[in-house]
């Protein structure tokens, strides 16, 4: 969001405020503003503002998608990190894809740093959207859901081939 | 126009916070400068 002074007098002096909420963001982030002027000169000017997001627990990346086609088995992982200096503790509560994918949890480093590897079990094309809610001991972020979407599509077969 | 700076470092700041920068304007023209937008990108 920007608020700005309009006009501003010769010899004056005038304001470009930025706001921006850093709510659902995590980690290093730039925003930029793209600033248009009367000045022949600098027509328009970027303005940026930048900042570290701290938040209780990182996680990345914060969605799982898998591209794939019939038959395949492909996987992908989840890197969870504490932010804070209490150690972490997850516990996994819900998950709703279990046929299509499995998952394991892995504690790379005591109260610090988790993998989840997700890896879907080869089966007929489809599409499917899920989630996996992992408990934690924060209190100020109970709980962790890693949304997972996946597409795996018909496998062309070669003219003249007989299925 | 001239723009004392043209990016602003935070650094660390809690999620969900409201971060407010004011970037300082100067008309060194002659005539009225104008800021017709400023869009977000």
């Amino acid at each position: 969001v920007a608020s700005f002074d309009r006009a501003i007098p010769p010899g004056g002096e005038g304001k470009i405020t930025l706001s921006v909420r850093t709510k659902s963001y995590e980690g290093a982030h730039r925003w930029s503003a793209e600033v248009h002027t009367n000045d022949p000169k600098m027509k328009t000017i970027d303005l940026y503002v930048k900042a570290f997001v701290k938040v209780p627990i990182y996680l990345s990346p914060r969605y799982v998608n898998f591209n794939g086609r019939e038959g395949q088995s492909l996987t992908r992982v989840v890197e969870i990190r504490a932010g804070r200096d209490e150690p972490l503790t997850l516990t996994p509560s819900q998950f709703n894809l279990e046929g299509k994918l499995t998952y394991t949890v892995d504690e790379i480093e005591k109260g610090r740093i988790f993998k989840i590897r997700f890896t879907s079990i080869p089966g007929a094309p489809q599409t499917y959207h899920g989630f996996l809610n992992l408990k934690t001991n924060y209190p100020e972020k109970p709980e962790i859901n890693i949304r997972i979407r996946g597409r795996f599509v018909k496998v062309k077969k070669p003219a003249g081939e007989s299925s | 126009m001239v723009l004392k700076e043209r990016e602003f470092d935070f650094k660390d700041v809690k999620e969900g916070k409201i971060i407010r920068h004011t970037f300082q304007v100067l008309n060194q023209g002659d005539e009225t400068l104008e800021i017709e937008k400023v869009a977000p990108g």
